[in-house]
C-alpha cells in the first residue's frame, strides 16, 4: 500500500480503480458499466480485470488487439518478468480466453462499446 | 452542502490541497483530523469524502490529515500542467498530443507527450538530487544539479524526442503496447550540460562500449529495487555533443511527467534512451542488458518481414537512430476549405540526419510539389515546412507530406511491419473538404 500514500499532489501516479462520477452527474455512485474499467460483462471479466489492474490501468489492456498466442506470451511475460502473481491453470485459461475474445485482433470490446 | 462538494472541480481541489492541505481538508470535506493527525475527529468530513468516492472507507481511522484519496487525485492530476493531450493510459500515465497542437516550432511543455514505463518518483525536488557517474570510468563522480551547472558548460538546444512506438496504432495485425497514433513526438528547448563533457570529466576507460541509464521511477508491481526501464546507447552515440543532461525545459524546470528535475535527452534515437528522473549513468564493456534492452523491447527484425511474421528472438536488433519523418500540424485533418487554396505546414526530422526536402501531394501521391523547408536552428531540432496548395475544383482531398533525409531516404507509404510496432514513419495525411 505504500505507493498509494502519495505525498506530492502533483506527482500522483494515476487513477485509482474506482470510477468516480464528478460534477456532470451530481450522483457520486459508481457507474455500473465502469466497474471493470468498461470491459464487457462476461465470464472471466472479474479475474482478468483484477489481475491486470493490480499494476497498471485497464486502459492499457483495452487498447490491445492481440491473438491468443500473443496474449499467452504477454501473460507468461507478466508472470516471469513483471511480478504478476502466478495464476491457477484454470484461472489462466479463463483470463486468456477473455482477453482473446474481447481484446483480440477484431477488438470486439470496442465494437460492443460503440453499440451501447 | 453535499451538492456543493460534488460540484467542486477536481483541479481546484488539488490546487487547494497543494496550497494548504489541512485547510483544504476542512473546507472541502469538512474534515478535522484527530490529535495524531490521522482519521476524522468525531467523524467530521468522513461522509463527505465517502460520498465523493462513492464508497465507504473501512480504514478511515488511519487516513493521514491533508490527504487526497488517490481515486480522486489520480483522475484529475494525470495530465496536470498539460493541455489537449490524449490520455492512452492513466496508470502509468501515457499521453500523446494531437498533430494540430504540435504546430509550434518549440513544443510548449504543456504539449509535450508523456511516456511512462513505471511509477514516477514521489519527489522531484532539485534540492538534494544527485547524479552518479560510475562503472568503467577513471573517476566515479556524484554531482548535484548545482555541481552540473557550475562545473560544465550549460547549453540550450531544441531537440526532438520521439517514442520508438509512435505510430503503433496503425499496425495490422496490431502490435502490443500503448497504441500511439501520431503525437508521441515533440521538439522542446532543453537546457543542460553535455553528457559527453560529464563523461570526459569522469574519464571513459578504453574498454567501454555502452552506457547504462538509471532513473528514480519504480516498477509498476511496486517491487522494491526492481527497475521499470534502464536503457543505454553505444559509447560513440553517447559522446555526441547534442546529448544533454537536462535540468531546464523551455526556460523553466522540467515538468514532473517529463522527468523533473533531471533527465537525459538523447535526440534522434528512441525516447527510451532519454532516461527520465536521471540518477545514474554507468559505463559498461558489454551491450547494456537492463530492463527493456533485451528480448524484443525496442528491437526490430534484422530483415524485412511480412505482417504477422513470427520472428525468432535472436533475429531482433536494437533500434538505433529513428527514421526520417514529417508531421502536418496545420491544418487540422478534416478541414473545410472555401476557396481553392490552403496553407499547409508542419515539421520534419530524421534521426541522426537532417531533412533535405519535404514534398506535398494532393492527388494521393501521383504528383508532388516541393515545400519550403527551413534549416534547423541546431542539429536534432525539427525543421519547419510550409507550402500553399491549390485545389483545381471542389471535392475531397488528402494532403500528404513526404520528407527525404540527406542520404536520400524518404518516408514510405506503407508501414514496414515489425512485431512490436516500432518505427512507423509512413507518410502523414490530412483530409480537406473543398467547397
Amino acid at each position: 500500500m505504500a505507493r498509494h500514500l502519495l505525498k506530492h499532489i502533483g506527482m500522483m501516479a494515476g487513477a485509482g480503480m474506482l470510477g468516480v462520477a464528478f460534477a456532470t452527474s451530481g450522483t457520486p455512485a459508481l457507474a455500473e458499466e465502469d466497474e471493470f474499467g468498461g470491459s464487457p460483462r462476461a465470464p472471466g471479466v472479474e479475474i482478468t480485470y483484477y489481475a491486470c489492474s493490480a499494476c497498471h490501468s485497464f486502459k492499457l489492456v483495452a487498447q490491445q488487439g492481440l491473438s491468443k498466442e500473443s496474449w499467452r506470451e504477454v501473460l507468461v511475460w507478466m508472470v516471469e518478468e513483471q511480478e504478476m502473481e502466478p495464476m491457477e491453470p484454470s484461472d489462466f485459461l479463463v483470463t486468456l480466453n477473455y482477453l482473446t475474445k474481447f481484446y483480440g485482433p477484431d477488438r470486439l470490446a470496442n465494437k460492443l462499446a460503440a453499440k451501447r | 452542502m453535499t451538492d456543493d462538494i460534488i460540484e467542486t472541480p477536481p483541479e481546484d481541489i488539488l490546487q487547494r490541497f497543494e496550497d494548504d492541505p489541512e485547510k483544504a481538508d476542512l473546507e472541502i470535506f469538512g474534515r478535522t483530523p484527530n490529535k495524531d493527525r490521522r482519521g476524522f475527529l468525531r467523524g467530521a468530513g468522513l461522509t463527505a469524502m465517502g460520498a465523493m468516492l462513492g464508497a465507504t472507507i473501512p480504514f478511515h481511522r488511519n487516513m493521514p490529515a491533508g490527504f487526497v484519496p488517490e481515486a480522486l487525485a489520480g483522475q484529475s492530476t494525470a495530465l496536470a500542467g498539460k493541455d489537449g493531450l490524449t490520455l492512452l493510459n492513466d496508470r502509468p500515465v501515457n499521453a500523446e498530443t494531437p498533430p494540430h497542437l504540435l504546430n509550434d516550432d518549440v513544443t510548449p511543455t504543456k504539449r509535450h507527450f508523456i511516456r511512462n514505463n513505471g511509477i514516477p518518483p514521489e519527489s522531484t525536488a532539485a534540492d538534494g538530487w544527485n547524479l552518479t557517474i560510475d562503472g568503467l570510468v577513471n573517476t566515479p563522480m556524484t554531482l548535484s544539479i548545482a555541481d552540473l551547472k557550475s562545473k560544465f558548460e550549460v547549453v540550450t538546444e531544441r531537440l526532438v524526442i520521439e517514442c520508438g512506438g509512435n505510430g503503433r496504432a496503425a499496425f495490422d495485425p496490431p502490435a502490443r503496447g500503448n497504441q500511439w497514433t501520431l503525437g508521441a513526438v515533440a521538439c522542446s528547448e532543453w537546457t543542460g550540460v553535455r553528457l559527453s563533457d560529464v563523461l570526459k570529466a569522469a574519464g571513459v576507460k578504453d574498454n567501454v562500449i555502452y552506457t547504462a541509464h538509471v532513473g528514480a521511477d519504480s516498477h509498476l508491481s511496486g517491487k522494491e529495487g526492481k527497475l521499470p526501464i534502464s536503457r543505454g546507447v553505444p559509447i560513440a552515440k553517447a559522446m555526441n555533443p547534442h546529448n544533454l543532461i537536462a535540468f531546464g525545459m523551455n526556460g523553466a524546470d522540467l515538468h514532473p511527467m517529463n522527468g523533473a528535475p533531471l533527465r537525459l535527452v538523447v535526440p534522434g534515437w528512441p525516447g527510451s534512451c532519454s532516461q527520465k528522473w536521471l540518477k545514474r549513468v554507468y559505463l559498461r564493456d558489454i551491450v547494456h542488458d537492463g530492463p527493456k534492452m533485451t528480448g524484443k523491447a525496442y528491437r526490430v527484425p534484422a530483415y524485412p518481414v511480412e505482417a504477422g511474421f513470427k520472428v525468432p528472438k535472436e533475429d531482433f536488433e536494437i533500434i538505433e537512430a529513428m527514421p526520417v519523418k514529417s508531421l502536418i500540424t496545420t491544418p487540422k485533418t478534416g478541414i473545410k476549405v472555401s476557396g481553392r487554396s490552403l496553407q499547409v505546414g508542419g515539421h520534419a526530422w530524421a534521426g541522426d540526419n537532417t531533412v533535405d526536402r519535404v514534398d506535398i501531394s494532393i492527388d494521393f501521391g501521383a504528383t508532388w510539389q516541393q515545400a519550403n523547408l527551413s534549416k534547423a536552428p541546431n542539429l536534432y531540432a525539427w525543421q519547419r515546412f510550409e507550402h500553399a496548395v491549390k485545389f483545381p475544383m471542389a471535392g475531397y482531398y488528402e494532403v500528404w507530406a513526404r520528407a527525404t533525409d540527406d542520404e536520400g531516404r524518404s518516408q514510405p507509404f506503407a508501414i514496414a511491419w515489425n512485431p512490436k510496432g516500432y518505427l512507423n514513419n509512413s507518410m502523414h495525411r490530412v483530409s480537406a473538404f473543398v467547397s
